[in-house]
């Protein structure tokens, strides 16, 4: 029998744990009832899960809301992982016409210049070349909006993907929301590397589980606009859609000022957009491991089930009905 | 001298006494079969005491135990005086009786109760 393990730093007596994490959430999300803490409200907070014999780190982050309950007498701890400053951090300039700004400047340095402006500190950021505002009265200027959104919007464009890990660090690189495989059509872009999954799930491990494909998310037809002049369109057909179809997507970002940048943007963005969306939501016996953005094996003889997924949601439920994983899977 | 049985001082005359320990264990199953185990942790134990009570005075005491959130001590004669029993639940029934005898300390006319006590381990 495996004997559920959870140590939470500051904690006493968890009763319940829930870690999620998803792609395309701006922030892992971890909710905690125990007897007590001693943790206040903007306490950083670790969370290490699991069983006695194999546990592991699952979730650093921030203390945002404490809830006292009753008549349980518990308190509810909500914590978002590291990236919360950043989203919290709005650039309001005091002087409209002297905002951050930045010119000729990688996509990576932009940034990371714009999280260091949230006070975030650890980055794993990957070579995008991709280098903004490189004419002379072009500049990266970046007020009334959020730390996240404007890194984000940086990373979309690129079809890149910005996160932070389990242990705290904002990552910036070449993600996509399914798995990775050699022989992709994208495997040629700058930062691209096929996923390895990190373990496999089996009939012994699944509880339940379902597969699905649709094309909701499918777009063929990708325009990117920058600066005046400088626009780029890709497209291609899809065996999913009528001949001559097309489902657009526009993505606007004023310092784009470089012709083949924004020709790349749009291939690789329909490298990205046009394909099906093949999901596997399952439920699995608990598993730290199982965290978004990193990959599975899947090896299910209930559901004639072979293939290799991307991770694309993770949540983890550990309470006295036990510790379970659920899961939403995409495969390339 | 043998030890009464007692529960915060009240003498109890215990003719049924049931023990309760529980593991809290989750069970899945997953779909290739079998069951998976997981232990979540264990219950405290939970007595559960039928007894005779003689006199208004050690009724209305258990009465008032499950108002103050204070456990008391539980007292058997097999050896343990265990301090950290919360009464959660009393049920308390008065018996037809005429004269006493259980109770010799207290008046032979003294009311008879037979009561069911629900007592949670806190250590």
């Amino acid at each position: 029998m495996s004997i559920l393990y959870a140590d939470i730093p500051g904690v006493t007596q968890p009763i319940s744990i829930t870690v999620s994490t998803q792609h395309t959430q701006s922030v892992a999300t971890a909710s905690i009832e125990c007897i007590s803490t001693s943790k206040s409200i903007g306490d950083e907070i670790n969370i290490d899960l699991g069983y006695n014999d194999d546990h592991g780190h699952i979730f650093k982050g921030f203390v945002k809301q404490i809830e006292r309950k009753v008549p349980e007498n518990t308190r509810v701890i909500t914590a978002h992982d590291v990236l919360s400053r950043a989203i919290d951090y709005f650039f309001v300039p005091t002087n409209p016409d002297a905002p951050f700004r930045r010119q000729n400047i990688t996509a990576e340095d932009l940034i990371q210049d714009v999280l260091e402006e949230a006070g975030l500190t650890d980055f794993d950021l990957d070579a995008t070349s991709f280098t903004f505002a490189v004419t002379a009265d072009v500049y990266a200027e970046v007020k009334l909006v959020s730390a996240y959104d404007y890194a984000h919007g940086i990373a979309d464009l690129l079809a890149w993907h910005i996160w932070a890990d389990e242990n705290g660090i904002t990552k910036f690189k070449n993600r996509k929301p399914y798995f990775m495989a050699t022989g992709d059509p994208d495997d040629n872009q700058p930062g691209w590397t096929a996923d390895t999954a990190i373990t496999t799930i089996t009939d012994s491990t699944l509880l339940d589980g379902n597969y699905t494909e649709h094309e909701r998310d499918l777009r063929n037809r990708v325009v990117v606009v920058g600066t005046p002049g400088i626009n780029a369109e890709a497209s291609a057909s899809s065996p999913y859609l009528p001949a001559g179809y097309f489902k657009s997507v526009a993505l606007f970002w004023p310092i784009l000022d470089s012709q083949s940048i924004a020709q790349n943007a749009a291939d690789y963005n329909l490298d990205l957009l046009n394909r099906l969306s093949k999901v596997f939501n399952a439920t699995v016996v608990g598993n730290y491991q199982l965290i978004a953005h990193k990959a599975v094996s899947v090896n299910s003889t209930k559901l004639s089930l072979i293939d290799d997924f991307y991770i694309y949601y993770a949540e983890h439920q550990w309470s006295a009905k036990g510790y379970q994983t659920t899961l939403e899977l995409r495969a390339k | 001298m043998p030890v009464n049985w007692s529960y915060g001082g009240v003498q109890l005359i215990v003719i049924d006494r049931v023990m309760d320990n529980d593991q809290i264990i989750a069970r899945l199953n997953p779909v290739g079969g079998g069951t998976v185990l997981q232990y979540f942790g264990d219950d405290d134990r939970i007595e559960k005491i039928t007894a005779y009570v003689v006199g208004v005075t050690d009724v209305a005491l258990l009465q008032s135990y499950t108002t103050s959130g204070v456990p008391f001590t539980y007292v058997t004669p097999l050896g343990s005086s265990i301090s950290g029993y919360s009464l959660k639940h009393v049920s308390i029934k008065q018996l037809n009786s005429i004269c006493q005898t259980i109770r010799p300390d207290l008046a032979e006319d003294s009311p008879v109760f037979s009561v069911d006590l629900e007592l949670y381990q806190d250590l």
